[in-house]
């Protein structure tokens, strides 16, 4: 798992107030900015995450089970 | 160092072992070297200064959390000294910290960003929700 910073303020403030309800499976389809820092020998010594934007909450599929009678 | 830290409770620790930090045996002969032209007291068979060489970075961040490891065996009232002349001694400063984001810029030659779609499935747990893979919502500036 890694950390992202949302900045889309307007959504976050919605999700905050229970406006924006995010269920268990249930998907975000974001913008996200990634910048990946490279040392002098071209290994990766930090990366940053950041969603700039929430585009839509993807409902999660919701299986009902069937009564047994 | 340390040896000599440990044992030197009250009293100012001469650091001229720890000499072979290439960093700080560098710096510490052209500030020498200054402060003596500025003085005047310059030595007459002294005809150049050092010559400089780039530092590495990896050498430097070594050397820095050397020193800094060594430093730790002091006490309050325990002092260590690079280099003494005639003019002063030059002590360390035992408060010095270096940031996790300087370090980061020290070591970083290149920064690459991109930006794009993807689609993150939600999780969430007893404290906060989580997105493996992906996202942990938090506020902004956290």
């Amino acid at each position: 798992m890694i950390e992202a910073k949302v900045l889309h303020g307007e959504w976050l403030n919605r999700f905050q107030n229970n406006q924006e309800p995010v269920f268990p499976g249930d998907s975000l389809r974001v913008i996200l900015r990634d910048e990946v820092s490279y040392d002098y020998d071209n290994k990766i010594v930090h990366t940053d995450h950041e969603v700039e934007q929430v585009v839509e909450v993807i409902r999660g599929l919701r299986l009902v089970q069937d009564s047994m009678l | 160092m340390q040896k000599l830290a440990s044992q030197a409770h009250g009293k100012t620790v001469s650091a001229s072992v720890i000499i072979n930090h290439a960093g700080v045996k560098f710096i510490g002969m052209v500030a020498i070297a200054l402060a003596m032209l500025a003085s005047g007291s310059m030595p007459p068979n002294i005809k150049v200064l050092p010559a400089y060489a780039a530092l590495e970075a990896p050498t430097l961040l070594s050397d820095i959390n050397s020193i800094k490891g060594d430093l730790e065996w002091l006490e309050n009232n325990n002092v260590a000294t690079t280099f003494k002349s005639p003019l002063g001694a030059s002590e360390y400063n035992t408060a010095l910290t270096v940031s996790e984001d300087v370090v980061r810029e020290l070591i970083t030659r290149e920064t690459i960003a991109s930006v794009g779609e993807r689609i993150f499935k939600s999780q969430k747990t007893k404290l906060s929700w989580q997105f493996p893979m992906v996202v942990q919502i938090r506020r902004p500036h956290d």
